[in-house]
This record gives C-alpha cells, sequence and structure tokens, in this order.
C-alpha cells in the first residue's frame, strides 16, 4: 500500500526539473476555477401549456 | 490552506513537496484573481443616463461602427453624486466632430447617452460586465453632440499617451492613407486612424495581430536593436577588445523594449513578450540559456500573478499558445536534424514557414473558440507579410526614431511605407478570395481549457506518458463537434428573438439590438449580417405579430409603442410571446408571456422544447459585484 502511494510520488520527484511549466498552468486552473464559480449558470424551468 | 500547502511545500517530506507546490499554485490563482476583483472595485452606473459628461481623455480609439472613441477617466456626471460616478467611461463620437482632434490628458465636455456595461447576450455567452469591472469601465455610451475642449493636457501629465499621439502623428504626415495609419498603429498601438474595412481585411486574412502590437512586433524590434548594437559594436576594436558587447546589446536591447511597451499602450501580448524578453536578455547577462520553456513559464507566472483575469483574454492566451507551441515545436522538429541538412540559403524560409505553420497550429483553436472564425488562407497571408513586419516595418521605425533628429526620418519612412502597404495589399487580397473565412460554433465552456490542459500535457511529460495529452484534446474537439446550439434565444431587453432552423438563426427583426444580433450569429458559427438572418425563413408576420414555429410551438415577438396594444391578440395566436415592454397589468391567461421585467431578473433565455414544455434557461442565477443594477 505505501509503495503504491509513494510510487507516483517518487516519479513526480524524478522528473520535478520538468514540472515548472506545469506552475502557470495550475494557477490559471485555480483562476479558471474562480471564473467558473462567477458563471453560474441560471436553473432551467419548464412551462407546460395549461 | 494555501499556508498549510505552502509549509509541506518549502518544509515538508521532500516527496510531498512537488504536489504541495502545485496545490500552492493552485490555491494563489484562485486567491489572486478573489483580490484583483475586489482591488479593482469602482461604481458601475445602474442607470440610463443623458446629459453632460465631463472628463480627461486617456485612451483615443476607434468602436466597431467606425466612429472615433474616447476612454474618459476623472469622469464628472450631471446629477450624479461622486460615489455613483464610474472611475471611467467609454464615449463614441458620432455626428459632426472633424473640427475636434482628441489629445491624451485633455479635459473635455459633452452631451450624451451612458449606459451601464451590456450583460451576457446568451447563457454561457461572454460577460462584457466582468471584464469592464477589472478595467473599472463603469458605463459606455455614445454622443451626438460636438466634443469640447474645457482644458488642454496639464504639463507632465499623460507623458507617454502623448508622445505616442505625436509619434503617431509625425508618421501619418509622412505616409499617406491607411498605411500611415496601420504604420503607426503597428509601430505605437494609435489605432484610431485604422478604418473598419482595414480592421476587417485583417482578421479575414488572419494578420490582425500585427497590429495587435503583438509579442512578434516587440521580437522584431528587441532583436533589430539587439543584432545591430552587437554587431556594430564588434566592428569598433577599441570597445570589442574592452567590454563583453552582447551583454551592452541585451542591456540596451531590454531598455528600448521597456519604452517600447510603454509607448504601445502596454496591452496582453505586448505584456508578455516585454517579460519573456527582459528574461531572455536577464539569462544573456547572466551567461545562461536565453529562450526555454522556462522562461516561457516564468513570464506566465509573472502575468499572471499582476493581472490574473488575462487568463480569458484571447489576447494572452493565443500569445502564450503561439510563444510555447514556437519553444516546443522548433525544439521537436530541431532534434530531428532537418535544419542541419538544409542548404544554408533555404534556412531563412524554413524558420518562416515553420514558425507561420506552429503559430497557425497553436492558435487556430483558440481563434475559432474565442472569435468563431477561421481565416482559411491565414497561413499563407502571413507567410508573405510577416517578413515585411521583421525586415521593413519595426528596422524602418528604429531608422526613423535615430535619424528623425538631424532631420533625416525619410529613409525610415519608406522603409515603413512599404512594408504597410505590402501587408495590406495582401490582406485585402486574400481576405477578398472566395471562403476566405469559415465561421466555427461556439464550443461549450469546457472544451478550450481541456485544449489546453492536454496540450500543457504533451509539452511537459517525457516519452510516452505524453501520449496521454491527447486524450482530453480528443475529447474536447468532439464535444465541440457535436455542440448545439440553442434553438431559440431572447435578448435580455427583448428587443430581439432568434429561432434555429434549416438555414441558421432567423432574426425576429433586420435592425434593432445589432450588438447581441451579431454576438448570437457568431457564436452559431454564422457569417451572415442581421439583415440577411431577418430575411430567412423562420418569422411571418400576421396582423403586425412577428411570429415563428419552435418545435412545434409558436412563439411570437412584439416590439414598439404598439406591443401592448397587440398583447392579447399575439396570445391567441402563439404559446409563447416575448415583448419588448414593461408589463404593469397581470399577463393573459392562455400563454407564456416574457416581458422586460422577467428579463431584468433572469438575462438573456435560451429557449427550447422538452419534456413535455418549454424549457427555458436564464443566463443569471445570482447578482454580482458587476452587475450594476444593485449599485
Amino acid at each position: 500500500m505505501k509503495d503504491k502511494v509513494s510510487a507516483p510520488l517518487i516519479a513526480l520527484a524524478d522528473v520535478r526539473g520538468r514540472l515548472f511549466p506545469l506552475l502557470p498552468v495550475l494557477m490559471g486552473i485555480g483562476i479558471g476555477w474562480w471564473f467558473s464559480l462567477t458563471d453560474e449558470p441560471g436553473r432551467c424551468h419548464i412551462w407546460r401549456r395549461p | 490552506m494555501g499556508g498549510a500547502f505552502l509549509c509541506i511545500a518549502l518544509r515538508g517530506h521532500y516527496l510531498l513537496r512537488i504536489p504541495a507546490w502545485g496545490a500552492v499554485a493552485l490555491v494563489a490563482g484562485f486567491l489572486l484573481i478573489g483580490a484583483r476583483a475586489w482591488m479593482q472595485e469602482a461604481p458601475v452606473l445602474g442607470f440610463r443616463y443623458y446629459g453632460a459628461i465631463e472628463g480627461r481623455v486617456v485612451e483615443v480609439d476607434r468602436s466597431a461602427g467606425d466612429h472615433l472613441r474616447l476612454t474618459l477617466d476623472r469622469v464628472v456626471l450631471e446629477r450624479t453624486a461622486p460615489d455613483r460616478t464610474p472611475e471611467k467611461v467609454r464615449v463614441s463620437l458620432h455626428g459632426e466632430q472633424s473640427f475636434f482632434t482628441p489629445q491624451a490628458g485633455a479635459r473635455v465636455i459633452l452631451t450624451g447617452h451612458l449606459m451601464p456595461p451590456m450583460p451576457p447576450s446568451q447563457p454561457g455567452g461572454f460577460d462584457f460586465r466582468r471584464m469592464a469591472w477589472f478595467q473599472q469601465l463603469g458605463a459606455l455610451g455614445y454622443t451626438q453632440s460636438p466634443v469640447l475642449l474645457l482644458a488642454p493636457p496639464e504639463p507632465a501629465t499623460q507623458l507617454v499617451n502623448r508622445l505616442r499621439e505625436r509619434l503617431s502623428a509625425a508618421v501619418s504626415s509622412h505616409i499617406d492613407g491607411q498605411a500611415g495609419a496601420f504604420a503607426s498603429g503597428s509601430v505605437t498601438g494609435d489605432r484610431s486612424g485604422i478604418t473598419q474595412g482595414t480592421v476587417v481585411a485583417l482578421r479575414d486574412s488572419n494578420l490582425s495581430h500585427l497590429l495587435a502590437i503583438s509579442g512578434m512586433n516587440l521580437a522584431f524590434l528587441v532583436s533589430f536593436v539587439f543584432a545591430v548594437l552587437r554587431f556594430g559594436l564588434a566592428l569598433v576594436p577599441v570597445v570589442a577588445l574592452r567590454v563583453n558587447t552582447k551583454k551592452i546589446a541585451a542591456v540596451v536591447a531590454v531598455c528600448v523594449a521597456g519604452f517600447y511597451l510603454a509607448l504601445s499602450g502596454g496591452n496582453i501580448a505586448t505584456e508578455r513578450a516585454f517579460i519573456m524578453s527582459a528574461i531572455m536578455l536577464g539569462a544573456v547577462l547572466a551567461d545562461r540559456r536565453a529562450l526555454s520553456m522556462r522562461t516561457a513559464a516564468l513570464s506566465g507566472i509573472i502575468l499572471l500573478a499582476l493581472q490574473p483575469e488575462a487568463l480569458i483574454n484571447a489576447g494572452f492566451q493565443m500569445s502564450m499558445a503561439a510563444t510555447v507551441g514556437l519553444i516546443w515545436g522548433f525544439g521537436a522538429v530541431d532534434r530531428l536534424a532537418f535544419r542541419q541538412r538544409l542548404p544554408r540559403w533555404s534556412v531563412p524560409v524554413y524558420v518562416a514557414l515553420l514558425s507561420s505553420v506552429i503559430g497557425g497550429l497553436a492558435t487556430g483553436p483558440i481563434a475559432a473558440a474565442q472569435f468563431n472564425r477561421f481565416a482559411d488562407f491565414g497561413l499563407l497571408a502571413n507567410l508573405l507579410t510577416v517578413p515585411a513586419m521583421g525586415l521593413l516595418i519595426m528596422p524602418g521605425a528604429v531608422v526613423a526614431t535615430l535619424l528623425a533628429p538631424f532631420g533625416l526620418p525619410q529613409p525610415g519612412m519608406w522603409m515603413m511605407e512599404a512594408g504597410a502597404r505590402w501587408i495590406l495589399a495582401v490582406a485585402h487580397w486574400v481576405a477578398g478570395w472566395e471562403g476566405a473565412v469559415t465561421g466555427i460554433p461556439a464550443p461549450p465552456p469546457w472544451v478550450l481549457p481541456a485544449l489546453v490542459l492536454g496540450m500543457a500535457w504533451i509539452i511537459v511529460w517525457p516519452q510516452r506518458v505524453r501520449l496521454l495529452g491527447v486524450l482530453p484534446m480528443a475529447v474536447a474537439l468532439a464535444g465541440w463537434s457535436i455542440a448545439e446550439r440553442p434553438a431559440a434565444l431572447v435578448a435580455a431587453d427583448g428587443i430581439l428573438v432568434g429561432i434555429m432552423g434549416d438555414d441558421g438563426r432567423s432574426l425576429s427583426y433586420p435592425s434593432g439590438g445589432s450588438f447581441v444580433a451579431g454576438s448570437w450569429l457568431r457564436s452559431d458559427g454564422d457569417l451572415a449580417a442581421q439583415v440577411v438572418a431577418a430575411a430567412r425563413d423562420g418569422f411571418r408576420e400576421v396582423d403586425g405579430i412577428r411570429s415563428g414555429d419552435l418545435d412545434g410551438l409558436v412563439l411570437a415577438h412584439l416590439k414598439g409603442k404598439a406591443a401592448p396594444d397587440h398583447l392579447a391578440r399575439a396570445c391567441e395566436l402563439a404559446d409563447v410571446v416575448v415583448i419588448a415592454a414593461r408589463l404593469a397589468e397581470p399577463h393573459p391567461e392562455g400563454c407564456r408571456v416574457i416581458d422586460q421585467q422577467e428579463l431584468s431578473r433572469t438575462g438573456a433565455m435560451a429557449l427550447s422544447v422538452g419534456e413535455g414544455g418549454l424549457v427555458i434557461r436564464p443566463t443569471l442565477a445570482t447578482r454580482r459585484v458587476w452587475d450594476g443594477a444593485d449599485q
């Protein structure tokens, strides 16, 4: 179980030099998350002919 | 939570540090944009205003209707308390204004109409109010009366804007017509002289980026200055043998880039290019590798930290995509060692071709999603014109600036004129071809993020793992291709209704609500004008009432002063009646009435038939600070 958890972390640590460009992408996800909250769509309602 | 992640990232177990840094970046992005929205708080006009408008000119450009347009700050409005007066307003100048020459920094007064920034034209549509909020732009409007100059610019204020105007006037005085306007626009950022015809030709040939002071313009300028200084100083043995000319060239080039950023008005793409150039030239000073994915990532982090709202700006997205695509693409192609096998004379052609192809591939999906159009011959137009920008216009601007103090700006102006005339000739030629533009329907909101994440995954990860990035991209493209547009749309003020038919969306009226009509048709991937869309089969007129079929239901639209008088009859004819009026008395029974009272709560609506009735999807769910109506 411990290996299953640590293996991906070790893999990440091995390629950490390559991961710097992911930081602005993750920042962008955080910003996009905020925008998506402000873009909350209106709730649909249904009108049926009486 | 962000603090906890930061502690782990700095002091935690080494295996947890990388995921913790990722979480810090994510939380930082969320907090930064929230803080920015709070910091940019300024009054938004909550009502329609007509009266005197006084303010200081901070920007001069042209509206989509080809009218001169002023952005004013330090605004004073009649009968309006300062705490309800917007920080900035934007006014289009209609009517005869030829006697007025706008100057940045000048204080002006005019009589005009102002209204709050427009809400989204459809559910999920672009929210102009949100963009205006981040610019502290609280009202938009127009005037048909003459603009009066109250006071000339104060000394030592708006210096950069005034310098831009003087340089722009100098270029226009040497180069006639639209070529002069284009040359000054692409060099100084002053686009007030560029007509709508030129804007459309550049857009339809995918050459707008030449005018947008994109990163490419700055890169051409920095490269030219760096190369001239480096090779020029190398010819002077006294200097070349004593100092590092490469570093001197880098310092001067970064100063020139900073000056150009200020002069051009500092749009997002230019800011990104400046940050990247500064980092690259800093790397030259520190004897490090100048152009790398890390440089691009660092400029992205700095820009998002300073202006997090830039994330949803098309200029930022396209600028980053082009830069990252070029760095990655050239790296990948160079690993295949093509360039070494080519004859020397063909290398510039190869570089121009490859950069245009990579740039087009990287920015194409973003441009299609943001502008709902694809310039089919954009690659050819770019191949023909980009060298003119790099070899004639930007060097010409530098030569003209350097020789102007000696009264010899002409050689530089000739270079700029030749480049500008060539670019405009190509733009008009290509834009005039049959099928020059293809309309692309707007994608669902998740498509663009999925495409970008897929691209980022492919770029960042090594070897086979990167292939996983194809998966979100494929899902995104599939989702885009099968996305359905709403069967019917109702404008937020009830002034226009559109029903989707076999030959595209049919509009209820050929005039009125032109901004909304343009937005709906663009999002449908439809290149038709409002008049054409209104002439399509869809709406018919019976007893002065326009109505159309919506999947078995009849939808009627009433507008004008007599609209309430027709309501009872319309209700007999139709199942659903949209009326551009606020109804005081109860609605007639037997039909569903949608009036401006309801629309003011819901915003624009999308209608469709399903689940045994009419499905009504409003735009607005919750009031936001940028809505303005509650202020």
